[in-house]
């Protein structure tokens, strides 16, 4: 294997779920070596979400096809109850052996837990800690539990997000959590080059809020100096010219168009069989009327319907027209672009997660030199407790017995700490806090053979030890 | 602020929004950017919002936003005179951001193979719509179009209804944090090794990597999100998000909602549907929502440990005393002499207080002197004269 630039850097992960835990996802598929911290008593609920069935004797939490996604790469698992003192304990010696910590618990629980940067400080006098919260640690708003959902709508995203006239709107996803992640794992790495240049650890205390009011930063900027902001202005491109959202070929497809110059406008008068009285029209000084728009919008609206989405999109980009399908995870699993750049990789879950192999997306960016890699299915709960204890830890074989014992390493949730998912699929997409809409548009009883053409025969089927 | 990237030189060649995020977010952490731009200052200089009296657009909002804390040169690097200045600009940076389309810079003598093979420890990074190989690598798009192509867009809006463009520039925000991210880890390796390199970053991709329990959704259950959530509920004066989860007891959650039908009913009892927060549960609540405003709703939330939010429109966020708590806010003033607030850094550092940062948005070329005469050496009659034929202003 080629060494990959975050070799040697370890990262303890005791954040939930999202962006809590995904930015050591980002750093391991560069090399990071992360442990999952996890309390097995009551474990983290993305293994808990979207399952793909399986035997009553199995263990469900092992089943979550979000904890497969998230959790890939990951290189060990531990389960550890931190609450009693000798697992308090067990993570200062990991965090002595790492590099950064990252943390997603509410403000005021590692305090509780005496695991705040203090007490982490006083174990590695270099940690680097990250605090993701809703809101940070300090002000009104420190103790309000929340979802990237509350502060998508907190942020003003919600109150942009709409179709005129019809009032604020919730997006789909629990938007602050996905950019989120990248903007800390960013701070993850300049703190580390902080520490090569000082020798010197850091908290970094992210407040989610602040990250979505940041990331909608010109418009918050444009309404403090009085301009007008685009606020629930629909599915356009408030600068172009031309611009929206059509129905193609199919049930519910969609294709977003946009035209920003004059190329792009006389790509789309082609395409439309508008005459060169449209097309060598100035337009980006002589702007569409309303009439004219609506107009050109009906013209373009009969054409996108007469064929598929993916048609329209070549043919669009082949007139210089911006486009593209609204796309699906199920477009993007199957889309030839992301195919031929590698985007997914198939991942071999182990016999007792019952998912056989799976698609998940890869490499976040391209180096170059240096690509990221698939080293590690996500692990099990517990899956390294013996592993890390007498490695990382450094704790004799004897004592790590006596550690297990006593309950302050296991691989088995509470009963009342996680419940089996129901066995009913809208029942199980609706599982979990973050589940957005709570309804599913449509199951698509192809979605096996689909990805199994596209990913290969072995997708998808269970390996068990027992068939093996 | 709190400087983790002090000592690091990047240069920003970015005329978009996603290749001046990135370098913003290394301006804000302390690096050194300097932005470069045409001698007629960057086309997004003229890209709103504008304010209602600017009439000769002197302060673009989001060209504010993303530009203020770095240095600005102008240079015309298409002319040979322009291209030996950019050479020199390069030779002293750690980190080169562009997000022109492929092969943009290439034609001009600055693609990534001929800038590495001069500087093999430059990290190089290039941010584009889809990427710098594939299908779709020379396919034009637009912030619109990438929320659509990336799945930003699929399960925004009603049900009944075209799919919802999300605001602002979020898309392009959002792949320029990843592009931060990615691009300091290739320094990190060139740190360790002197080996730099090219750092492609698509925002298809930027986007796509982070749907979560989506794909989970699709490939173990066949499902496709829907539209159409319906999770906002009215408050007498706006309108917030309350979740029920399960640490929180049933009868706990009754009574902070003033719904006590929740466990008198015997058809509103948990787990089954009543759990689906959008479900029967949602009608309930929004029985009871209006009587309350929505922060007297965040203080019965805070009480009960009970997830929720407020809309908030920007002028609530721009007066939010949770961002007045923490110190958010920046400051910027307007050519018009206007002091207003600017959106600060997402992080506290050490627990350090942030201070009020008042913000300056350079003008274009404002540092050629500084940079192009005191740092690179020219002198004051070759600057002259560069600016005689136009290759600087």
């Amino acid at each position: 294997m080629t060494r990959l630039p975050l070799e040697g850097i370890r990262i303890v992960d005791n954040g939930i779920v999202q962006a809590g835990t995904f930015p050591g996802r980002l750093l391991a598929d560069f090399g990071a070596e992360v442990v999952r911290v996890e309390n097995f008593r009551r474990p983290d609920v993305s293994r808990n979400a979207v399952f793909p069935g399986g035997r009553a004797e199995d263990p469900y939490w092992e089943g979550g096809g979000t904890y497969h996604e998230q959790f890939r790469n990951k290189r060990f698992c531990v389960g550890l109850d931190v609450r009693k003192a000798s697992g308090r304990a067990a993570f200062l010696r990991l965090v002595a052996a790492s590099d950064i910590v990252l943390d997603s618990h509410p403000p005021g629980v590692m305090d509780k837990l005496q695991l705040d940067y203090e007490a982490l400080k006083a174990a590695n006098s270099k940690i680097i800690y990250v605090s993701t919260s809703g809101y940070g640690y300090g002000g009104p708003y420190a103790t309000v539990r929340s979802y990237g959902m509350m502060t998508e709508v907190m942020c003003g995203s919600g109150w942009l997000n709409g179709y005129p006239g019809e009032g604020p709107r919730r997006g789909a996803c629990p938007l602050t959590d996905h950019p989120a992640t990248y903007h800390i794992a960013f701070l993850l790495m300049a703190a580390l080059i902080k520490r090569r240049r000082t020798g010197e650890g850091t908290w970094l205390d992210v407040s989610q809020y602040e990250v979505g009011t940041n990331i909608l930063g010109d418009a918050h900027l444009a309404n403090a100096i009085g301009a007008a902001v685009p606020a629930q202005a629909g599915s356009i491109d408030p600068a172009a010219v031309f611009s929206g959202c059509f129905a193609s070929d199919g049930s519910d497809q969609w294709i977003a168009i946009s035209v920003t110059s004059q190329e792009g406008w006389k790509g789309l008068c082609s395409i439309v069989g508008l005459d060169a009285t449209w097309a060598d029209r100035d337009i980006t000084s002589r702007r569409l009327t309303e009439r004219e728009t609506a107009f050109v919008a009906e013209s373009l609206s009969s054409w996108t319907r007469s064929r598929s989405k993916t048609a329209a999109f070549a043919e669009l980009a082949r007139a210089g027209v911006a486009a593209s399908p609204v796309n699906s995870v199920r477009d993007l699993l199957l889309d030839p672009h992301l195919a031929e750049r590698g985007f997914y990789w198939t991942v071999r879950q182990a016999p007792e997660q019952h998912a056989g192999l799976r698609a998940w997306p890869g490499p976040p960016a391209r180096l170059t030199a240096t690509p990221a890699a698939l080293r590690a299915r996500a692990p099990m709960l517990g899956e390294h407790n013996r592993e890390v204890a007498t490695g990382i830890m450094g704790f004799s074989e004897d004592e790590y017995l006596a550690l297990e014992a006593e309950g302050a390493f296991g691989t088995t949730p509470d009963a009342a700490g996680m419940k089996p998912p129901p066995q009913d699929i809208g029942a199980r997409l609706t599982l979990g806090p973050a589940a957005a809409s709570a309804r599913a548009r449509e199951v698509d009883p192809h979605a096996m053979d689909r990805l199994r053409e596209r990913f290969g025969d072995e997708y998808g089927r269970e390996v068990r030890a027992t068939d093996s | 602020m709190p400087g983790l990237l002090e000592g690091l030189t990047v240069l920003d060649l970015g005329q978009g929004h996603s290749g001046p995020y990135c370098a913003k977010l290394y301006a804000d952490a302390g690096a050194n950017v300097i932005h470069v731009e045409p001698p007629a200052g960057d086309a997004s200089r003229a890209e709103g919002p504008f304010a209602p009296g600017d009439v000769d657009q002197e302060f673009s909002a989001s060209f504010a936003f993303l530009n203020s804390g770095k240095s600005s040169v102008t240079v015309d690097y298409t002319t040979g005179e322009g291209a030996s200045i950019l050479w020199e600009l390069i030779d002293r940076a750690d980190i080169v951001v562009e997000d022109a389309p492929p092969g943009t810079l290439a034609k001009l003598g600055f693609g990534a193979d001929t800038v590495l093979a001069r500087k093999p420890d430059l990290v190089y990074i290039s941010i584009t719509g889809f990427g710098q190989t594939g299908l779709y690598r020379d396919y034009p798009a637009t912030e619109m179009t990438l929320q659509a192509a990336s799945g930003l867009m699929d399960g925004n809006g009603r049900s009944d209804r075209e799919p919802l463009r999300y605001p602002m520039n979020m898309a392009q925000h959002w792949a320029g944090a990843n592009a931060a991210y990615a691009g300091l880890v290739a320094y990190w390796h060139a740190m360790m090794t002197g080996e730099g390199q090219h750092v492609d970053v698509s925002i298809q991709e930027s986007l796509a990597n982070t749907w979560y329990m989506v794909y989970a959704d699709y490939e173990y259950a066949g499902a496709l999100q829907a539209r159409g959530q319906r999770d906002l509920l009215p408050a007498s004066d706006g309108q917030i998000m309350i979740r029920w989860q399960t640490s929180v007891p049933w009868e706990q959650f009754a009574i902070a909602l003033d719904a006590l039908e929740l466990v008198t009913n015997p058809e509103l009892q948990p787990p089954a549907s009543m759990t689906v927060n959008a479900g029967p549960l949602f009608d309930v609540m929004a029985a009871h929502t209006p009587a309350k405003t929505r922060r007297e709703w965040m203080d019965i939330a805070i009480a009960n440990e009970i997830p929720a939010g407020m809309v908030q429109s920007l002028d609530d966020i721009a007066t939010c005393e949770q961002h007045a708590a923490r110190g958010f806010w920046d400051s910027v003033t307007t050519p018009w002499g206007k002091t207003v607030a600017f959106p600060g850094v997402y992080y506290l550092a050490n627990a350090e207080s942030r201070t009020v940062v008042n913000r300056h948005v350079p003008r274009p070329g404002e540092h050629n002197r500084e940079i192009l005469g005191r740092l690179l050496g020219h002198t004051d009659d070759q600057l002259d004269s560069l600016r005689a034929i136009g290759v600087i202003s």
